[in-house]
């Protein structure tokens, strides 16, 4: 089989009952008589994963997909079709859910190591690793119920990435630790993707979904709508959440339908969204450390007490690199009539690193209801020169002299 | 049509020996957890069924005058006593846990892919060793009393078969009712009491009228028991047939018991 994991038309449907025992009668009457509502978690999901890759699974809360996750990790059954996972699994649903607050960090992990089926003796041998990555010192050697909250969840973590899994799971896992453990994290998981591990994980941190995945799944509702490339599926995604919120805000009228990259409630409309360069003319290319312009013009097209125009620098990979807005640079728009156009024009020194970047611009209420809003509106190129590298240029200084000349 | 469903379901029974070693570190950790942070630390799991017996002891020989064997004294009760209380003792610690376990493990049930259906076979085994324990005092208890040991004695460790059929077989069941209906951990602990008393414990069989010491062969504790005192106490073989009976329909219940718990234990996330 070359997927790694392949599920077909996977349903979930919880038969919510008020009293436990009702389940028990349920199978009694085989249903010859209902005794319980339907709530449907999954419905009629089909995917396949080939072996190797990364794949995000994002959606709001509710969507589903920790109920995927817990299905594919088999802790959960499916109510109808197919799952066929190739390789051992092993699934962070929960950090440190197998652990035991009375037992040492060293006991914890030779059990947990136990549950996934790694004997004593191959645990010892990564027993060291482990060790190392969760960073916990002599506390290894200490019951878990004394280790403060990041100590337990590093340990939990670097126990389940080091049993050499074929499949990862991870259930919202990064978003714990500091930023140095995030970023080791961000860098194991790196590691196991060079070894061909097929990972599948569930994020709301979108900027590591963006960073680590091949592909990413949205899910809504429990069903499959949307597949592809990150990006375009996290702008989908993105334009999902916008138009909830407004529907929560009872602005009243749900946004048009105008495409995934385009949402907003329709009080005033993009009119255009331009990179210029020094000389005030349109650019596509902007040399780093040179001037950059963003000209936003914008409709009202129903009155509007005090709009707000705003910009986000976004490179490839889906960072947000740098974004304000007009109320943010302290200059309230005023009050404007149907038929009002105004234009904004941001003007910056660009130290961007060499790469391509796109705009997302916006026109919203001050309260941040989206009228208009363009993910990706716009797109341009930044020149690099030979002082540096990376992504941004930080002007580093430079002091050198002689400390010791040994053959004096 | 369900039976096959339970048939193949008690198929995949042969899988629970690649757990061996998490079952046995689970072991160890039970039986560590509970004397953990304690200052008597094991002494407790044999101070419980002592204190037992000294009270049961003067209750039923000294004030109820309940004669065991030859000598009908109150130590040769005690003996007998203590002999009946072990296999007891863990029958019913491994059972009454059982109704609860998987409840309380919902973190095993839900986050972590486990194999459940060892939770309350780790509980049998659990109680097993501190039976092992408690057998390492009465032995020498029983040599003080001037019993000389016999070859006998080497047969006893035979019944832990049928006695751990029977108490994992009725654990899977009870665990997994336990599960869907919570009226069980109630209801498990008022069972065990009258299953007790109507064990010959505290009183030996020969004390129960004639017409219904039939009943004696279809408790398996009521055989098990009967047997240990045979073969330690007694000095003689226990009658063949009731015990491979009992090891048969415990081998069944164990199957049975196994098929349903593999069956149910699909739903259990659904419920917890």
């Amino acid at each position: 089989m070359d997927a790694a994991i392949a599920v077909a038309d996977l349903a979930k449907r919880y038969e919510l009952y008020d009293r436990p025992v009702d389940r028990l009668l349920q199978m009694a009457f085989r249903g010859r008589r209902t005794f319980y509502r339907d709530f449907r978690a999954l419905d009629g999901v089909s995917f396949e994963i080939p072996r190797g890759r990364t794949v995000g699974v994002i959606g709001r809360n509710g969507s589903g997909k920790s109920t995927l996750l817990q299905i594919l990790a088999g802790t959960l059954n499916p109510t109808g079709g197919t799952v066929a996972i190739g390789g051992r699994v092993s699934a962070l649903l929960e950090l440190g859910a197998g652990f035991n607050p009375e037992f040492t960090g060293r006991e914890n992990v030779f059990l947990n190591g136990a549950i996934m089926g790694i004997g004593r003796e191959a645990m010892t041998q990564r027993f060291d690793r482990i060790a190392a990555f969760a960073e916990i010192g002599d506390f290894i050697d200490q019951p878990v119920k004394t280790y403060s909250s990041g100590m337990y969840v590093r340990l939990a973590f670097a126990t389940a990435i080091n049993v050499d899994p074929d499949i990862l799971l991870i259930d919202e896992a990064l978003a714990v630790g500091d930023a140095v453990f995030q970023y080791r994290c961000i860098r194991r998981i790196k590691e196991l993707q060079a070894q061909g591990v097929t990972i599948l994980f569930v994020s709301h941190d979108l900027s590591a979904v963006k960073s680590l995945c091949d592909r990413v799944m949205l899910l809504e509702r429990g069903r499959l709508v949307a597949e592809g490339e990150p990006y375009g599926v996290i702008n989908q995604y993105q334009a999902l959440v916008m138009a909830e919120e407004e529907r929560q805000d009872g602005a009243g009228h749900a946004a048009p339908d105008r495409g995934s990259f385009r949402h907003g409630n329709g009080d005033a409309t993009l009119l255009e969204v331009a990179v210029l360069d020094a000389d005030g003319h349109r650019a596509e290319m902007v040399p780093t450390g040179g001037d950059l312009a963003v000209r936003v013009r914008a409709r009202a097209v129903r009155p509007l007490a005090r709009p707000v125009i705003g910009f986000m620098l976004r490179n490839r990979l889906g960072l947000d690199f740098y974004g304000t807005n007009t109320e943010l640079l302290g200059h309230s728009l005023p009050a404007c009539e149907p038929g009002d156009e105004f234009e904004a024009i941001f003007r910056a020194r660009c130290h961007l690193g060499p790469a391509d970047y796109a705009i997302t611009a916006a026109i919203h209420s001050a309260d941040g209801l989206s009228c208009d809003w363009i993910d990706d509106a716009v797109f341009f190129k930044v020149l690099g020169d030979s002082t540096f590298e990376g992504l941004v240029n930080l002007h580093a200084a430079l002091d050198v002299r002689s400390l010791r000349e040994a053959h004096g | 049509m369900a039976i096959g469903h339970l048939a193949r379901s008690a198929l995949t029974l042969p899988a629970i020996g690649r757990h061996r070693e998490l079952i046995g570190m689970m072991v160890r950790r039970d039986l560590a957890q509970r004397y953990r942070a304690t200052l008597m630390g094991l002494l407790w799991s044999l101070l419980h069924p002592l204190l037992t017996l000294l009270l049961y002891t003067y209750v039923f020989s000294v004030v109820l005058k309940v004669k065991f064997g030859a000598d009908a004294s109150t130590a040769s009760f005690a003996l007998y006593l203590f002999c009946g209380m072990l296999p007891w003792l863990a029958f019913s610690e491994g059972l009454n846990r059982s109704a609860g376990v998987v409840v309380e493990n919902v973190n095993l049930v839900k986050k972590v892919i486990f194999p459940l259906e060892i939770l309350p076979l780790n509980l049998a085994l659990a109680a097993v060793v501190t039976q092992a324990v408690g057998m390492a005092i009465l032995l020498p208890a029983i040599m003080l009393r001037g019993i000389t040991p016999t070859w006998l004695w080497l047969l006893v460790p035979l019944l832990i078969l049928p006695q751990l059929l029977w108490t994992v077989g009725l654990g899977w069941w009870v665990s997994s009712l336990g599960v869907y209906v919570r009226d069980v951990g109630q209801a498990i602990g008022l069972v065990l009491m009258a299953w007790m008393f109507l064990t010959p414990i505290y009183y030996p069989e020969s004390m129960i009228p004639a017409e219904y010491r039939w009943l004696g062969l279809l408790n398996p504790m009521a055989v098990l028991i009967g047997a240990h005192r045979d073969l330690l106490l007694d000095g003689r073989l226990p009658a063949i047939w009731p015990l491979l009976g009992q090891t048969a329909a415990g081998a069944f219940v164990f199957l049975l018991g196994f098929a349903w718990f593999a069956k149910t234990k699909k739903g259990f996330a659904d419920v917890i």
